[in-house]
């Protein structure tokens, strides 16, 4: 029994349960989405308000798909294959996420607007709610890279170049994406 | 006095190699059925049921049964309780291999 052998172990449990993959290609089509929306809405409107008013709503809405669809997902890998949820279930994560977001709005916590002026670092903190309940070392460093992208990202905002801003924010879905897919 | 040696420390009921397996994937799945398991460690039946008894007994893992359609089913899950222990494990495991390394210097 050696060290190598338990952690080959973990790493098969991991992939079997799609601990990683699941994460990153969820919200990496979210952030990939956002991009594309938000274009959308700047090019209909032409106004930079309703594209961030798009991204103040997107966000709040579009972590909690996320988490149910992960949760959901999670569920029907379980039923499936036999391996997953209990201590490590989605379930607490979205419940606390499904209950303290309105509660947030509704005691206008200036949070949300994190959404808006640093869009990659909403998806990063709840990747890395996610790593911290799951115990994924791997998924709590691309949550810390991606947070640190996105605030990049709102340094390129300051700088007033709406493309730079997108770009560095497509640029971290697709490697969300491309990371994702790699681990499959 | 004189330190006891750390290998005292080990927990027989979680140092067992089987056992100490079946806490680790336990604890990355937080759950896992009977033929999961069975397959991941290539264990027949009467062992696997036996070693899971032993860690249920300790209470480390909860094993509940249930039927999904008229199918029984059997889901191994790690308590708290386990959690703690294996952490300890590996802990006391990784200080005796630096104890070891450490003489042979």
């Amino acid at each position: 029994m050696t060290e190598a052998y338990l952690d080959e172990l973990r790493g098969r449990v991991r992939s079997d349960r799609r601990a990683v993959t699941a994460p990153l290609l969820t919200f990496g089509a979210l952030v990939v989405a956002h991009v594309l929306i938000a274009a959308a809405v700047s090019a209909a409107t032409e106004s930079a308000m309703a594209a961030h008013l798009t991204a103040l709503v997107y966000w709040p809405l579009a972590g909690a798909l996320g988490l149910l669809a992960l949760w959901r997902y999670a569920r029907h890998v379980a039923a499936r294959d036999g391996v997953g949820e209990g201590p490590r279930s989605y379930r607490p994560i979205t419940i606390g996420y499904l209950v303290s977001v309105p509660l947030l709005a509704l005691l206008f916590v200036p949070v949300l607007f994190v959404g808006v002026f640093a869009p990659l670092v909403w998806p990063a903190a709840v990747l890395y709610a996610i790593a911290v309940k799951q115990h994924t070392t791997e998924l709590r460093t691309v949550a810390k890279v991606l947070a640190f992208t996105g605030c990049l990202g709102a340094l390129a905002a300051l700088s007033g170049n709406p493309w730079l801003f997108s770009g560095v924010e497509l640029a971290g879905g697709l490697a969300l994406l491309g990371r994702g897919l790699a681990r499959r | 006095m004189t330190e006891p040696h750390p290998a005292l420390g080990l927990d027989d009921t979680i140092h067992q190699k089987t056992r100490l397996a079946l806490l680790t994937v336990l604890d990355e799945a937080g759950q896992a059925d009977f033929p999961y398991l069975k397959k991941l460690l290539g264990l027949t039946d009467g062992n696997l049921g036996r070693h899971l008894d032993i860690l249920a007994a300790q209470g480390l893992i909860e094993i509940t049964k249930g039927y999904e359609g008229r199918r029984p089913r059997t889901w191994a899950a790690i308590t708290p309780a386990g959690e703690q222990a294996l952490a300890a494990e590996m802990r006391l495991l990784s200080s005796l291999v630096t104890r070891f390394n450490e003489k042979r210097r």
